[in-house]
């Protein structure tokens, strides 16, 4: 196929994904309402088989055009844009199209891919479910909707993308919507996410305000667009346009860093950034292939890849000409979160006990890492960990769903142990995952993350600021190493504490085979970003593969001793969980939780998150309910009871004047008719 | 509840347990459950290996052009100058994109 068919076509994979997915769940209603098609009854085998077929077949396509994609881009790196005009007027144009860059590109072939393999496990995780086929077209929307999200070329087809992700991580988290608990936590992903869009639109709204001016000048071309590389109309120049004086705009680079703010709410809920993080660990309540390809390559993703994507915003402003990370307000804020969120989730995970929500703070605190390198600059470092973390995420995530599926739905560590024995494959994909998100050297994690830690490091030291950012995301290195292999430890060594009969895994099926394909990426995937140039510039993640492809202005190599100091901390946090939780010849987790007891409830109870939005939302509604009680007993009761004395007083009154006697009304007209007759006769002239 | 089942169809019920282990009821409601082993699983399982070689062209490919990229030095364009138009917008294009 010609390179340029290729690249024009690739709306397919987002659109035969969407086709699947509307397929599955209208075929039967249109076959139910037109009575020459053949009923198709949703709960046969073959209905269901075709389902998973349709979906399977529709991200198969669009993996196989990805890596075509991906191929032509890196013969010619020029990028490829297509835009069709959504709304039309005078002075302005709203598009809709297909940005395929080398960023865009790399993350459709991460999201197909793990769609793909989350696809192949979902088959042999739900075969004996009734909602087979509801979740295959699920899954197939949701996917849709990321891959769509990925080749938006404009904030507005962005967002449009982003609700549709929101929308269907509800459906998808509330799959088992008659658990109340699956039921509740699909809402309240939905309203957090709601808060967090609310203040991304505003955001998007005031940018294209700001630059509207610019949007006008050029009414050919589509809006708030990411990227032209003929034109060069775009985001990046309507900033630069409007902090021109001489366009008198009013945009400051304060107003921008708002804007920028505010946009940040956005990716803040959706990658469940402190304090919108608290959907995440209550959409386990979703069947486990869905947890996988939430936490790893779509929904979470999308918010950091939104700020990557639009990345300009977030810089420092001071020079329009050069415009740089260093000293931006905006990326200090995306650090500061990033930062914070990686460490408080380390620190909850630590003693949770449910396997599904230990890897969903482990998420929490890896998504913190991402925004933390996009904050300090590091783009192709916060961008290479999302790479790396979409493997060995899925891959931990299938592996607790394989355990949860050994033990017919048991999810609590304490009642596990011991399953190496019985589950070999999955016991060996899940140390993998450890390893690698740990960071141990040679594993995809080390790469990544030691990127990110080293690059927090040298912009402080740029900046002269106290190195509390890098020593933050190192003491969280220790605890992830730490709580993955408590997780490790208490499910697949030493002896079995459950009460239900460990179901034994067979060889390589449906529900392994992804693990294992996983796997491989989980160790290696590391090394794309490895420049063997020379040991000395080791870490030199822009002159490495990935960082030839996604790059921008990387700060310099990772210093040796950062990362040295980060391999010793994630080793030091292995051997405390080895020793508690192995080995068991020590007992210092006891003696915490008996001496700092309130230090454990605080981590035990994730840090009151949730008792405090709900000891908010009482206290609102109660002083509101003061107010309007205020308001209506005071106010609205007073007005009433004032009408209806008013009305009394006036009927007392005028009473007298209703008698009944001629001779009276006869006398107030003449009275009426000699007022009138002085008024005008005497005073008036 | 069956573990691994035939491609029986299932007897009517009591509905669906509280688990998540993808068994939400399967023994339940007369729905028909897919069998293990089946021609799918197969194809399946082929796919997976697939998508390994699809990945392994990907790192291929990646690797690849970066060689290609590092043997010829003088036709290194990287992104425009830091600050001009190109290179703030991320995500653009890599460095061969002078090359023949």
């Amino acid at each position: 196929m010609p390179p340029s068919l290729i690249l024009h076509n690739a709306y397919w994979i987002v659109l035969l994904p969407f086709l699947a997915g509307a397929l599955i769940i209208l075929l039967p209603f249109l076959t139910e309402m037109v009575p020459a098609l053949p009923r198709i009854a949703r709960d046969t085998r073959g209905w269901k088989l075709f389902s998973m077929g349709l979906s399977v077949g529709a991200v198969t396509i669009g993996f196989v055009h990805s890596i075509l994609a991906f191929d032509v881009l890196a013969k010619t790196g020029i990028p490829y844009v297509a835009d069709t005009i959504w709304f039309d007027s005078a002075s302005f144009k709203l598009t809709t199209g297909l940005l395929i860059d080398n960023l865009a590109v790399v993350m459709l072939v991460i999201v197909t891919t793990i769609s793909l393999l989350v696809q192949i496990y979902t088959h042999s995780y739900m075969r004996e479910d009734p909602g087979y086929s509801r979740f295959y077209a699920y899954l197939s929307l949701f996917t849709g909707s990321m891959l769509g999200l990925v080749i938006s070329t404009n904030l507005f087809q962005m967002y449009l993308f982003w609700e549709l992700v929101g929308v269907c991580s509800y459906f998808l988290i509330g799959f088992w919507w008659y658990k109340k608990s699956a039921a509740d936590a699909c809402m309240k992903a939905f309203i957090v996410n709601r808060i967090g869009d609310f203040g991304f639109l505003i955001g998007i709204l005031m940018l294209l305000a700001a630059t509207w001016g610019y949007w006008t000048a050029h009414p050919t071309h589509g809006i708030l667009a990411f990227s032209d590389p003929h034109s060069h109309i775009d985001i990046t120049n309507a900033i630069r346009w409007a902090l021109d004086p001489a366009n008198n705009t009013h945009l400051t680079t304060a107003g921008l860093t708002i804007i920028a703010c505010l946009m940040f709410l956005g990716p803040m809920a959706k990658s469940a950034q402190m304090p919108l993080h608290v959907w995440l660990p209550d959409a386990m309540e979703g069947p486990t292939p869905i947890s996988a390809l939430i936490h790893a390559a779509t929904m979470v993703a999308a918010g950091v890849y939104m700020v990557a994507r639009a990345y300009p915003i977030w810089l420092n402003w001071a020079n329009p000409a050069m415009p740089t990370p260093v000293g931006s307000d905006a990326l200090a804020w995306v650090a500061f979160i990033g930062g914070f969120t990686a460490l408080m989730a380390a620190t909850i995970a630590m003693s949770q006990f449910d396997i599904k929500r230990i890897l969903a703070w482990s998420t929490v605190s890896q998504l913190g890492y991402m925004f933390a390198g996009l904050g300090v600059g590091a783009y192709t470092g916060g961008m290479f960990h999302l790479f790396t973390h979409a493997f060995f995420k899925a891959m931990l995530f299938l592996c607790s769903g394989a355990v949860i599926h050994a033990l017919s739905g048991e999810q609590d560590i304490r009642k596990m142990g011991g399953l190496k024995k019985d589950l070999k494959w999955t016991r060996w994909c899940f140390l993998i995952g450890c390893m690698a998100i740990m960071g141990l050297p040679g594993f995809s994690g080390f790469f990544s993350k030691d990127e990110i830690i080293g690059a927090a490091w040298s912009a402080e030291r740029h900046a002269h600021h106290l190195p509390v950012l890098s020593a933050v995301l190192i003491l969280t290195a220790g605890l992830t190493a730490f709580y993955m292999f408590r997780a490790y430890f208490m499910t697949f060594s030493n002896e079995y504490r459950g009460d239900v009969h460990p179901h034994k895994e067979k060889n390589l099926t449906t529900l392994t085979a992804p693990l294992v394909v996983l796997a491989i990426p989980s160790i290696f995937a590391g090394w794309v970003g490895f420049a063997p140039a020379g040991w000395a510039h080791f870490g030199a993640l822009a002159e490495s593969p990935f960082g030839l492809f996604v790059h921008w202005g990387e700060p310099g190599p990772v210093h040796w001793r950062i990362m040295i100091v980060t391999v010793l901390c994630s080793l030091a946090g292995w051997a405390v969980a080895a020793k508690l939780y192995w080995k068991r010849d020590a007992h210092f987790n006891t003696t915490f939780t008996t001496k700092l007891p309130g230090l454990y409830q605080f981590s035990l109870n994730r840090w009151y998150w949730d008792t405090l939005y709900l000891k908010g939302a009482q206290l609102f509604l109660y002083a509101s309910t003061a107010v309007w009680t205020i308001i209506d007993s005071w106010i609205v009761d007073n007005f009433v009871n004032m009408v209806s004395k008013v009305t009394a007083l006036f009927g007392n009154t005028l009473r007298y004047s209703e008698n009944g006697r001629g001779q009276y009304y006869a006398l107030v007209i003449f009275a009426c008719v000699a007022g009138i007759s002085f008024f005008v006769y005497v005073i008036r002239p | 509840m069956a573990h691994t089942s035939d491609t029986t169809e299932h007897e009517s019920g009591h509905g669906h347990d509280d688990h998540d282990h993808g068994h939400g009821g399967g023994q339940s409601l007369g729905f028909e459950t897919i069998a293990e082993n089946s021609a799918a699983d197969g194809l399946l399982k082929m796919l997976a290996g697939f998508t390994f070689l699809g990945l392994l062209v990907f790192v291929g490919i990646m690797v690849s052009t970066w060689l290609h990229h590092e043997e010829h030095p003088a036709a290194e364009t990287q992104t425009a100058p830091q600050g001009s138009p190109s290179s703030v917008t991320p995500g653009g294009s890599h460095g061969n994109a002078e090359h023949p």
